[in-house]
């Protein structure tokens, strides 16, 4: 049971970390193109919470390697390498939502090929009418 | 490398418990404060000498450069290019975090007087310029040690 909290967490974590940078080079597009304050202050939100969720998740990736004297340790910013369910909880539902919105992604990917590809057929088909 | 010098980079990596602080310099605060143990990062038993504290700022100046400075630009489109270039920020800030964690305790050692907040400063500033900084200053100093891997230079002074 706690190797399985162990593995969800720490696969979370790095899936949340994964989503987060990507989310912070959004952010830059926006925060150039921001125009009047209330744009900006919805960029800057949106960065500071990317910023924090990146951090924790980062301690939690790295949290499973800081030891003293061969014992594992939390330590400040890092949480407790042996989470418990709720702290588990947490990280994997967000990752899920995460990699929802990766499908979501796809989907829309897949069908932007299939318009595309179509476009091109019906204009390959009126130019030979 | 003064005496002082030499001890503060001694204490930058204590062994265990045994190493004790000195005084309120980033030396004695690395060292642990005296009794109390601080975590380094460990794989496979071997330990890297990487603090917490300073990998996070690393961490969080590789993030603040993505955010502001963007650090690894989106080159290429379709999904394919989406995914390396997520690929290659996420390799940045672990890079990143990873370069502050081992040249701040050079400054440390160069400068061992500065107090924590310069540490945790410069290892943000390390994090944050790893990208662009780090590899410009190893070129600019890569080419004044060998001179012979200068890019060849025009008579109006532009590299060829």
């Amino acid at each position: 049971m706690m190797t399985t909290l162990y593995v969800l967490h720490w696969v979370s974590a790095l899936i949340i970390v994964i989503e987060s940078v990507d989310k912070l080079h959004q952010c830059q597009g926006r925060f150039v193109d921001a125009k009047g304050c209330p744009a900006l202050v919805l960029v800057i939100l949106k960065g500071i919470a990317w910023i924090v969720m990146a951090s924790a998740s980062a301690g939690v990736l790295v949290s499973p390697f800081f030891r003293v004297n061969g014992q594992q340790v939390a330590y400040s910013v890092f949480v407790n390498p042996l989470p418990s369910l709720g702290e588990c909880g947490v990280y994997l539902g967000f990752a899920v939502l995460v990699v929802r919105s990766w499908i979501k992604g796809l989907i829309a990917e897949i069908n932007r090929a299939k318009m595309h590809q179509a476009r091109e057929t019906a204009l390959i088909a009126e130019h030979q009418a | 490398m003064s005496a002082e010098t030499a001890a503060a980079g001694v204490a930058l990596y204590p062994s265990g418990s045994a190493a004790v602080g000195s005084g309120s310099s980033i030396a004695g605060l690395m060292a642990g404060a005296g009794s109390v143990p601080v975590p380094v990062l460990t794989i496979l038993g071997v330990s890297l000498g990487l603090r917490p504290d300073i990998l996070f700022a690393g961490f969080c100046g590789a993030l603040v450069s993505i955010l502001l400075l963007n650090s690894v630009p989106l080159v290429g489109e379709g999904v394919s290019a989406r995914i390396s270039n997520t690929v290659q920020r996420l390799f940045v800030a672990l890079s990143s975090s990873v370069s502050a964690g081992y040249l701040t305790p050079l400054i440390v050692s160069i400068i061992p007087a500065m107090s924590e907040p310069w540490v945790l400063g410069s290892a943000f500033v390390i994090g944050g310029g790893a990208r662009v900084m780090l590899q410009n200053f190893i070129k600019r100093y890569a080419e004044a040690i060998y001179p012979e891997h200068r890019p060849a230079v025009s008579a109006e002074g532009a590299p060829k």
